[in-house]
Formats: structure tokens, C-alpha cells, sequence
């Protein structure tokens, strides 16, 4: 059972909803954990085994590195050492899983992998060093730290969420509030919208581009691959909103994956906006570790003689960005493509950071500021560009696909070839998409102005707030992309 | 106390806000949705492929086709016009359901008067109506149950109506024909292996089925079915579902997958690797059924 359908929404979490009022409070984390296994065995069935072994490993991992730091066997170094190989263990058998499922397809061996193994991983990865590092205590219920691997409303495809933050509302059982129940339907129903109404309606057209790119003109391709990006974004982000929204009808805070990533001044700010959860883990768990590392330090020392402070200050951070991005792409999957998606970040992330100072320089020297519209403008075309270029590569076929579609854009551009051009969707779709599409602008462009829009639209009249729901509710079920000469698509991030 | 007065105001509130929600529903399914369209999967394609006959000339079609896309990929009427002298239409539609097959057919009928309908077989299998997806229960409840839901496009039509015909005319007439000319070659091998299983037809679509032949002998129509050569989509044992049902119902089949003498090159005549026939291979198959029909009808006159 997937987010995004409405048995989701609409049966299975008020039946949720009203076991979980039914329940003692106190036992409310037990509801949870078996409705959590109930829900994982629906969807990936025997599978589940790997799950459980994965909580196993996770478990006995974070118990054996407390308890070498209660004993009294080993301190300091000697301490500090041990802890780190029990770590390591840990880590490589949650990682050996996830590598057997999710890459051995480069060798020909493919399996069916169980659900959310690629975000659960992480998940156990930060529970163990967060551990390791003391920064959270080890967790002594089994079945506690089952649930915050499994909580159903993330277990699909996220947000990937830290012990540190859930534990306090995952476990204690809050009662049940009007207004979490009614703000958590009100954000289901606006990633369904994002989801069915804009997503599932461009589905088709950029599918049909992406499978035979040599069919059509640079014109119609860079339209394909802005359709992917806007498709990519009201899917993401709308299936988080559905996630969060339940969760939040549960009274439990789910973390932001999403903050209005068109919003952003250059790639790595997008990157801060757009699947936020995975960035923050990679900042955490790879690009500081590397940083940190003593081998690091000691190059750095090295090169500051050779090539002086200035480079040799660079050369570090440089290292665990690559280790950052090369994590990035591959944890997306196998393929070359997501590879070169990682590295064409990284690229582009490590010139940003040469020049941005001496742009900043400039800019400061010609008394020209950030709030210029001229200046803004162009720094969100760039961004526009540089973001729907990722998207088109991450997407194409091969990575040899991706090139022949970007030269196609270079030196195959024609607007009159757009007349008759096959998108796969009427015209009509077409027409709602765009409309649809630029509500949600308008949406993103109030949230980034820092306004709640839900509690703006909570301070009205009850007869307006109620159109505008009804409204929102009626716009999805009359012109969103379901039934006949409809395809129901699956939630795309569920695949990584 | 104060609590207990919330909790009443709040339920008072969700009882207001979702009866509000039933009005809207029966309003819109009482002024947009009110017609009876419980037999019709896609009303939105079936309702396209009607006025596309209509605007044909009265009792000019001799031969009309029906299916999914593998029959709107397969018999390309140009071809049976000019090297057979045949008059046909493909009144073909995506996934096309059997329930849409007759709903199609009893409207064509009212303005053409056809000597042979050609049925593909494909879409005889095709589970019978369900607009909702299968994981999707309360969808396929809603469906099933609300007009609304299932026919939820619908306002597609008014629009159209409303809207200057000009801006949505068809620039090419190929009388529901789709020229389709990549090629993805099918590499699977032979695929029709001999069986004495049977694949049955569902019985809600023998139902419709029985309904078309109905129809078309009351109508001194003749129904021919044909199975359009696609490894992907086809089998022996679906071959002997719909040999048996034409048996024992005095229909002729033909089932253009066991023809030998149609040199289906499945390297260059498929636009996806087996699933449907390109455009070279719709002239081949579109030439051998045109000869079995040009025999057909003018045995007839």
C-alpha cells in the first residue's frame, strides 16, 4: 500500500487513528510497532526477515557499544578503538545487505529488495554512530528501536529521520488533537494534489520522451526534461506531504524534506532545500568523518607547504565533498547515470565555492546587491538550468542518452517543431498541469516569505476556509490523473 | 468541561464539514455526472471514437474495427481503400474494455450500416471494468459506487463542447490508425507453443461478447475475430479460450499469430519488441486481412 493511494489516507490510517485513541497511552508504541509490521509484510511480505536482521544487528551494535563504555575493560584510545571496530561491523552488515540488493544487479544477480531498505539503512548507520560519538544513549527496547526504523508513515521513502528527534513523540503516546487530525488531512490532501493533479499528469509525456529521445528535437526534449524536474519535484515533495501529514494526525513531527528548492541561490543552497534529510545525513555521516580524519589532516599539513594556505585549505573540504557526492549518486542506484548525476553536483558545487568569494567580491566592489532583480533573476535561471540539466541526465536511459539529448538542445532547437509534437497528454491535461503547476508557485513563493499558509487559511471565516478545502479536495478528484486512460504511477523515490 | 464542549463543537463541525461534502457530490453527480454511464469504462475515448464516426458519411463504412491499441496498430484503412476497395474505420481505443467495445459499436451502428465487424481478441481478456487501480481499494469502491469518480474526466467533454471544434480537429485522417514507426526488435523466440489449456474468457466479458454477437446478427452484421500477431500479448491457450467460444457461437476466428504465410519478421516488423506491429508490419497484416475481407464481401454482394 503506497502513500499516495487513497486507501492509504482515506482506510487504513483512520482505522490507525481510531486504534490509536482506543489505546492506552502508555501503550500506544505498541500499536504502533505492530501496525508498522503489518504494514511492511502488505508490502514486501517474506522480505520482512531482512528488516528484522537489520533491527538485530542495529540493536546488538548500539547494546555492545554502551556497554564497552560502562565497563571499565578499556579506556581512552584502547576504548576508542573497540568502539569504532564494533561500529564498523555494524555498519558493514546493515551496508552488505543493502549492496546485495541494491547493486548486485551490476553483476547480473538481482533480487527484489525489501521495502525502504535504502532508507532504513541510513537510519541504522546514524542510530550506531550517534551512539558511538555519545550524542544519544542506546536505545534497550528491541521493539523501540524497531518502531523508529519501521514507523509506517516513512518507512517507503522517508524522510530519514534521527533517534534523537522521534524518540520523545514516538513513544510517548500523545493523545490525539482536532487540530493535528484536521492540519495533517489538510497537508495529505495538498501532496495528493501535487501528486495526482501536476506528477501523475506528466507522466506520460516525459516517459514517452525519455524512452525514445531520438524521436524528438532538442525543442521538445528540454520540455521533457523540465516536465521530469517539475514531475520529480510534485511527487517528492507531495508524497512528503502525505507522509508528514500522517504523521502529524498522529501528533508526531516528522522532519521537513523539502523547503521550496526553487527558491535557492546556487546549487548547494538547492541542495539544502531539496531532499534535505539525505543531505543533512551525508554532511553528518560522510563529509564530516572525512574531514575529521587524520590522514586528511596530515595531507593538508603537507600541502599547505607545497601549494600554501590558501589551496591547501581547500583540499580537504574538496575530498569529502567528492566522498559526499559520490554517496549521493550511488546511493540513488546503480546505474552510471546516477553516478554521473553525484559527480556533475560535485563539479558544479566545488566551482561554486571557488567562485562565489571573488563574485561576491565583485559584486560588493560594484555596489551590486543580492535583492537586484536583474541579479536574482539570472541567478534563479542559472539555477533553473543547472537543476533541469541534473534532472534530464539522472533520468535518461545511459548516460550516452543523456548526451545525445543535451546536444540534441544545443543544435537541434526548433520552436515550430513543439506544433506537432506528441506529448501523450491531451490538451486539457495540459492546460490543468499548467494552472496546476503555477498554484503551486504561488504556494512555494508564500512559504518562502515565511508565511504558514495553514495558519493563515485556519484564521479565516469557516465558510471560506471550508470553500478553499472543498475546493482543493473537488480539484483532485475532478481533474486528477486516476482511473480510465489514466496510469496510476508508484511512487518514484519508493524505487531508490 | 470546556474540553467536553471542544470535543462536541469539533464533532459537530466534522459531521457539518463532511455533509457539505456529500451535497457537493450529489449536486455535481445530479447536473454534470447524471448520465447513466455505468456500463462504460472510458467514457472519454468512447465518447471520441463516437463523434469520429459520426463525422464519417452516413452508411459509408463496410468494414469497422475494434479493440485496444494492438488493432489500432495493426489494420490501417488506407491500405484496405486503396489496394482492396474497402471502406473501414478503426474505432480502436487505448486498453480498450469490452464493455466499451459494445458501448461503441450499439452507437456506431445507429449511423453506419457495416457487412463485417473486426473484433481483436486482445481486449476479450482484459479485466473486466474497474476504473480504480487494483491496490487501490477505496478508490475501486469509489469508483464503482459515484459516477463522479469513475467518470471524473467527463468535464473534458463539457469543455469540448464548449470550445470552438476548429482548435481540436485532427490534422491527419488515417481513420483511427496509429503510424507507429520505431522498431524495437523481439529477440523471445517462438511463442505460440501448443496446448490443450485453455485461458477462460472472464465472465463478465463472455457476457458483452455474447451481447456484440447479438447485436450484430440482429443487425445482419458479420463479427469476425482476429488475434493480431504479438508474442507480448498473445498465447495458445487464450488462443483456445477464443476458439472455443467462436466454435460454439458459429464465429469465424482468425488467429493471425499461427498464419505461416504472414512472414512476421519479428527483427523489423515490431515498434516494441513484440508487444505491438509497426507500421511495416500493420501493411502486412493489413494486406493478408484485406484479402480475406475483399472474398468476404463480395461473396456477400
Amino acid at each position: 500500500m503506497e502513500y499516495h493511494l487513497l486507501t492509504y489516507s482515506f482506510l487504513f490510517l483512520p482505522i490507525i487513528l481510531i486504534l490509536y485513541k482506543l489505546t492506552p497511552s502508555k501503550f500506544r508504541w505498541c500499536l504502533l510497532l505492530v501496525v508498522d509490521i503489518a504494514f511492511y509484510l502488505m508490502i514486501s511480505k517474506a522480505l520482512i526477515v531482512f528488516f528484522i536482521f537489520a533491527v538485530v544487528i542495529t540493536y546488538c551494535t548500539g547494546l555492545m557499544i554502551d556497554r564497552l563504555g560502562s565497563s571499565n575493560k578499556y579506556t581512552g584510545k584502547m576504548l576508542k578503538k573497540h568502539k569504532r571496530i564494533i561500529l564498523f561491523i555494524g555498519i558493514i552488515l546493515n551496508l552488505s545487505m543493502l549492496i546485495v540488493f541494491k547493486y548486485f544487479k551490476l553483476i547480473g544477480i538481482s533480487f527484489i529488495a525489501p521495502i525502504g531498505i535504502s532508507y532504513y539503512t541510513l537510519q541504522t548507520i546514524s542510530y550506531m554512530t550517534d551512539i558511538c560519538r555519545r550524542t544519544i544513549s542506546c536505545e534497550q527496547n528491541i521493539g523501540k528501536l524497531a518502531l523508529y526504523l519501521s514507523y509506517f508513515p516513512q518507512v517507503i521513502e522517508g524522510p530519514i529521520s534521527r533517534y534523537s528527534n522521534m524518540k520523545n513523540e514516538l513513544f510517548a503516546g500523545k493523545d490525539l488533537s482536532y487540530t493535528n487530525i484536521t492540519s495533517g488531512y489538510q497537508r495529505i490532501l495538498w501532496g495528493l494534489f501535487k501528486k495526482m493533479v501536476i506528477a501523475d499528469h506528466l507522466a506520460p509525456a516525459v516517459y514517452k520522451i525519455f524512452l525514445h529521445p531520438e524521436n524528438y528535437d532538442g525543442t521538445v526534449i528540454a520540455i521533457g526534461a523540465i516536465m521530469f524536474t517539475t514531475q520529480l519535484y510534485a511527487e517528492f515533495s507531495g508524497c512528503m506531504d502525505i507522509i508528514i501529514g500522517s504523521s502529524e494526525t498522529l501528533s508526531i513531527t516528522l522532519p521537513e524534506n523539502f523547503r521550496q528548492p526553487f527558491f535557492a541561490k546556487n546549487a548547494s543552497d538547492f541542495w539544502h532545500r531539496w531532499h534535505i534529510t539525505l543531505g543533512t545525513w551525508l554532511k553528518d555521516y560522510i563529509f564530516y568523518p572525512i574531514s575529521l580524519a587524520k590522514p586528511l589532516k596530515k595531507l593538508s599539513k603537507k600541502a599547505k607547504t607545497i601549494v600554501g594556505i590558501n589551496i591547501s585549505k581547500m583540499i580537504v573540504p574538496t575530498i569529502a565533498l567528492f566522498f559526499v557526492w559520490l554517496t549521493n549518486g550511488i546511493w540513488h542506484g546503480a546505474g552510471l547515470t546516477y553516478l554521473f548525476y553525484g559527480m556533475y553536483y560535485f563539479v558544479l558545487i566545488f566551482i561554486e565555492t571557488i567562485c562565489e568569494p571573488h563574485i561576491e567580491k565583485f559584486c560588493q566592489k560594484h555596489s551590486i546587491y543580492e535583492s537586484n532583480l536583474l541579479i536574482s533573476s539570472f541567478r534563479a535561471l542559472k539555477l533553473f538550468v543547472i537543476v533541469n540539466i541534473g534532472e534530464m541526465f539522472f533520468r535518461a536511459k545511459s548516460i550516452t542518452s543523456g548526451f545525445n539529448m543535451f546536444k540534441k538542445i544545443i543544435f537541434d532547437f526548433h520552436l515550430s517543431s513543439l506544433k506537432d509534437a506528441n506529448w501523450g497528454i491531451d490538451k486539457y491535461d495540459m492546460i490543468i498541469c499548467f494552472f496546476a503547476i503555477i498554484l503551486l508557485f504561488i504556494v512555494d513563493f508564500i512559504h518562502e516569505k515565511n508565511i504558514k499558509l495553514r495558519d493563515v487559511i485556519s484564521n479565516y471565516k469557516l465558510p471560506i476556509r471550508w470553500a478553499i478545502w472543498y475546493a482543493l479536495i473537488f480539484s483532485i478528484i475532478l481533474t486528477g490523473a486516476y482511473g480510465a486512460g489514466y496510469t496510476v504511477i508508484d511512487m518514484i523515490y519508493a524505487a531508490y | 468541561m470546556d474540553n467536553t464542549k471542544e470535543t462536541y463543537n469539533n464533532i459537530i463541525k466534522a459531521v457539518l464539514f463532511f455533509t457539505g461534502l456529500i451535497i457537493i457530490s450529489t449536486l455535481l453527480t445530479v447536473f454534470i455526472y447524471k448520465d447513466n454511464k455505468k456500463n462504460i469504462y472510458d467514457t472519454i475515448a468512447v465518447n471520441n471514437k463516437i463523434n469520429e464516426i459520426k463525422n464519417e458519411p452516413n452508411d459509408s463504412l463496410q468494414v469497422i474495427f475494434y479493440g485496444d491499441s494492438e488493432c489500432y496498430s495493426t489494420f490501417y484503412p488506407k491500405i484496405l481503400s486503396s489496394e482492396f476497395n474497402i471502406s473501414s474505420f478503426v474505432c480502436a481505443t487505448a486498453a480498450q474494455h469490452i464493455c466499451d467495445t459494445y458501448a461503441i459499436l450499439n452507437e456506431n451502428i445507429r449511423t453506419q450500416a457495416p457487412k463485417v465487424i473486426v473484433l481483436e481478441t486482445n481486449c476479450i481478456f482484459r479485466k473486466p471494468k474497474n476504473t480504480g487501480t487494483d491496490k487501490d481499494i477505496a478508490m475501486n469502491f469509489l469508483s464503482n459506487h459515484l459516477s463522479m469518480f469513475a467518470h471524473h474526466s467527463d468535464w473534458k467533454i463539457l469543455a469540448k463542447k464548449a470550445l470552438p471544434k476548429k482548435r481540436f480537429k485532427h490534422k491527419k485522417n488515417n481513420k483511427g490508425f496509429v503510424i507507429r514507426k520505431n522498431t524495437i526488435p523481439y529477440r523471445g523466440g517462438a511463442y505460440m507453443k501448443i496446448t490443450k489449456k485453455t485461458k477462460k474468457i472472464p465472465k463478465k466479458n463472455l457476457e458483452y461478447l455474447n451481447q456484440i454477437k447479438s447485436l450484430c446478427d440482429n443487425n445482419n452484421i458479420k463479427l469476425i475475430l482476429v488475434s493480431t500477431p504479438s508474442p507480448k500479448n498473445w498465447s495458445y491457450k487464450k488462443h483456445n479460450g477464443i476458439y472455443k467460444w467462436a466454435a460454439a457461437n458459429s464465429v469465424t476466428y482468425i488467429d493471425l499469430n499461427l498464419e505461416k504465410s504472414l512472414t512476421i519478421n519479428w527483427k523489423k516488423d515490431t515498434k516494441d519488441g513484440g508487444d505491438h506491429l509497426n507500421f511495416s508490419g500493420a501493411k502486412k497484416v493489413t494486406r493478408h486481412i484485406g484479402e480475406y475481407l475483399k472474398k468476404y464481401i463480395l461473396l456477400k454482394e
